[in-house]
C-alpha cells in the first residue's frame, strides 16, 4: 500500500515539475517571434507616417494592442510558473508596514483612500515576505483597477489568530456578479471585456497559487451591499 | 526611480556636493562617500565593509590625495570586486589612457559647477536606470 | 573639450530583426557612427582582427548566438590587450543572473535587456546616446 502511495506521490511531483517547466519554456521561447512582430509592426507604422489612410493606421494600432496583450499574458504565465520556484527566502517584516508599502506601490492616482483596521499583537514576523507582498499588491491593484467611481475607498483589515494572519481587503467598487464568482480565479478570466480594462486576468490566479503554497486559504466573500471583499489567511509558520 | 547603491570616492567637499546632487535627482538611491583609496577600501573589503556591497563606483582619478588609480588597480585585481561598475571622473585627460585600461564603464569630465553637476548626474542616473544588475546575494 | 569624432561601433547580433531594430533606432536617434555588423562571436573576432577594418570603440553584444555566444566572445576579447579600450554594452533577451554576472565579471559597461516594444527600445538607445556623449565616446 505504501509503495503505491509513494509511487503516486513521485508521479505527481514529476508532473508538477514538468508542467512548470513547460509553462516557462513556452512563454519564454514564444517571446522571441512575438517581439519581432511587435517591432516590425512598429517599423511599418513608422514608415506609413504621412499616409492618410486612417483605417490602416487604426488597424496597426489594434494589432500592436493585441501584441502587447499577448506579451502580458506570457509574462503572467512566466510569473505563475515561478511561484513555486523563486523568491522563496523567508525574512522578517512588519506586517502593517508591508501592507502600507503595497498600498503605496499600487496607487498611481490621487483619488484612492485607504482605511486600515489592524488588530495584531505580533507585528513582526519571519515569512515569505516577497510572496505576501505579491498577494497584497495584486488584490489592492485589482480593487483600484476595477473600480467604477471617482473616489476609491479600500478597507484593509488584519486580524491575528493563533496560527495565522487573516487579511480582508474590501473596496466600494461595483462588486462581482454572482454568476461569474466561480470563474474569477481562473487564469486570464476577466469580468469585463479585455478591451475595457487592459488586464491579463492572472492576478488572482497568482494570488491563489501563492496562498496555496504557504498553506493558507483565499476566498471571495460575497458581502452585503456593493463592493468586493477578498479574504485570505497567511500562516505564521510556513513549511515548504 | 531605481534604488541604486553607489560609492563616490572624492575629496571631501567635492564628494559631498556630488552626493547631494545625486540624491536630489534620485532620492531612492544610497550614496556612500570615501575621501581616498584607503577609506574606500575599508568600505569595500575592510573594517567598515558595506552590506549589501554597492555595485557602482564613481572615482576621481586626478586628485592626488584621492589615489584613484591605485584604487582602480586594487579593485580590478580583487576576485570579488573586479566586476564592479566603475565610472571615472577627471578634470583633464592626464590619466585617461591609463584609466581606460582598467575596463571602466565610462570616463566623465568632472562637472565644475552645480548646473553641470546636475546635468552629468542626471544623465548618469538615466543610464543606470536602463541597465540590469545581477541580484544582490549573487555578486 | 567636446570632440565630435564618430567612433566605430560593432554590433554582434545574429537575429536579422534585431539588427534592423538597432539600425532603425540609431537612425531615429541620429546616431551616425559607422556601424559594423557580425552575426556571431566568430565573425566578430574576424572583424576585430582584420587590419582593413578600423577598430571599434563600442561593441553592442548579444549573448545567445550560434557558433560562439557573447560571453565566450567577450572572454577572448578581454584576454587580448589589443582590445583593451573597447566599451562593451550587452543587449540581450536573457534575464538570467548567470549571464549578468558573467558579463560584469568581464567588465561590460552595461547590460541592457531588449524590450518588447520598439518604442521602448528607441528610448533606451536615446539614453545610450546621451551616455556616450557624456563619456565622449
Amino acid at each position: 500500500m505504501e509503495d503505491l502511495e509513494s509511487k503516486h506521490y513521485q508521479e505527481l511531483m514529476a508532473l508538477k515539475k514538468e508542467y512548470e517547466e513547460f509553462v516557462y519554456i513556452v512563454s519564454h521561447d514564444l517571446k522571441s517571434p512575438l517581439r519581432a512582430i511587435a517591432n516590425i509592426s512598429s517599423w511599418i507604422e513608422d514608415d506609413l507616417e504621412g499616409n492618410d489612410n486612417a483605417e490602416i493606421i487604426a488597424n496597426f494600432s489594434l494589432m500592436k494592442g493585441r501584441v502587447a496583450r499577448l506579451e502580458s499574458m506570457m509574462n503572467a504565465l512566466i510569473e505563475l510558473s515561478r511561484v513555486n520556484r523563486l523568491e522563496l527566502d523567508q525574512y522578517e517584516v512588519s506586517i502593517p508596514e508591508l501592507v502600507k508599502e503595497c498600498a503605496a506601490m499600487a496607487t498611481t492616482t490621487p483619488n484612492v483612500s485607504f482605511h486600515y483596521r489592524i488588530e495584531i499583537e505580533h507585528e513582526k514576523v519571519t515569512t515569505l515576505a516577497k510572496k505576501l507582498e505579491k498577494v497584497l499588491f495584486n488584490l489592492i491593484e485589482n480593487a483600484i483597477q476595477f473600480h467604477d467611481k471617482d473616489k476609491i475607498n479600500i478597507f484593509i483589515e488584519i486580524i491575528e489568530t493563533n496560527l495565522a494572519y487573516e487579511f480582508a481587503i474590501r473596496d466600494d467598487g461595483p462588486g462581482i456578479p454572482e454568476a461569474v464568482r466561480e470563474k474569477i480565479f481562473n487564469i486570464f478570466y476577466t469580468v469585463s471585456a479585455k478591451d475595457l480594462v487592459e488586464t491579463t486576468g492572472a492576478g488572482l490566479t497568482i494570488c491563489k497559487k501563492i496562498v496555496k503554497l504557504v498553506g493558507g486559504t483565499i476566498e471571495l466573500v460575497s458581502g452585503e451591499g456593493s463592493g468586493t471583499t477578498f479574504k485570505f489567511s497567511w500562516p505564521k509558520e510556513i513549511v515548504l | 526611480m531605481k534604488d541604486l547603491n553607489i560609492i563616490i570616492i572624492d575629496h571631501k567637499t567635492d564628494g559631498q556636493k556630488a552626493k547631494d546632487v545625486f540624491l536630489e535627482i534620485n532620492s531612492h538611491s544610497t550614496v556612500y562617500l570615501a575621501d581616498n583609496d584607503v577609506e574606500a577600501w575599508s568600505l569595500l573589503d575592510g573594517d567598515t565593509k558595506l552590506n549589501p556591497l554597492p555595485k557602482i563606483i564613481i572615482v576621481d582619478v586626478n586628485k592626488k590625495e584621492v589615489n584613484g588609480m591605485v584604487l582602480l588597480d586594487k579593485i580590478r585585481n580583487h576576485p570579488l570586486l573586479k566586476s564592479l561598475l566603475v565610472f571615472v571622473l577627471s578634470d583633464s585627460d592626464t590619466n585617461k589612457e591609463e584609466a581606460l585600461k582598467f575596463n571602466i564603464a565610462g570616463y566623465i569630465n568632472k562637472p565644475l559647477d552645480t548646473e553641470s553637476s546636475v546635468e552629468v548626474y542626471s544623465k548618469l542616473n538615466e543610464y543606470l536606470s536602463i541597465i540590469e544588475f545581477p541580484r544582490d546575494n549573487q555578486i | 573639450m567636446m570632440i565630435s569624432k564618430l567612433v566605430n561601433i560593432l554590433l554582434v547580433e545574429d537575429d536579422e530583426v534585431d539588427v534592423m531594430n538597432v539600425k532603425r533606432a540609431f537612425s531615429k536617434n541620429k546616431i551616425e557612427n559607422p556601424l559594423y555588423v557580425a552575426g556571431n562571436g566568430v565573425e566578430a573576432l574576424a572583424l576585430l582582427n582584420d587590419p582593413d577594418v578600423p577598430m571599434p570603440k563600442i561593441i553592442i553584444l548579444d549573448i545567445n548566438m550560434p557558433k560562439m555566444n557573447g560571453i565566450e566572445f567577450l572572454r577572448l576579447v578581454r584576454q587580448n590587450d589589443k582590445f583593451k579600450n573597447i566599451s562593451v554594452f550587452v543587449m540581450t533577451t536573457s534575464n538570467e543572473d548567470s549571464d549578468k554576472i558573467n558579463a560584469y565579471d568581464l567588465n561590460v559597461a552595461g547590460y541592457i535587456l531588449k524590450p518588447l516594444s520598439f518604442e521602448k527600445f528607441l528610448s533606451s538607445v536615446s539614453t545610450l546616446k546621451d551616455y556616450w556623449k557624456l563619456c565622449e565616446m
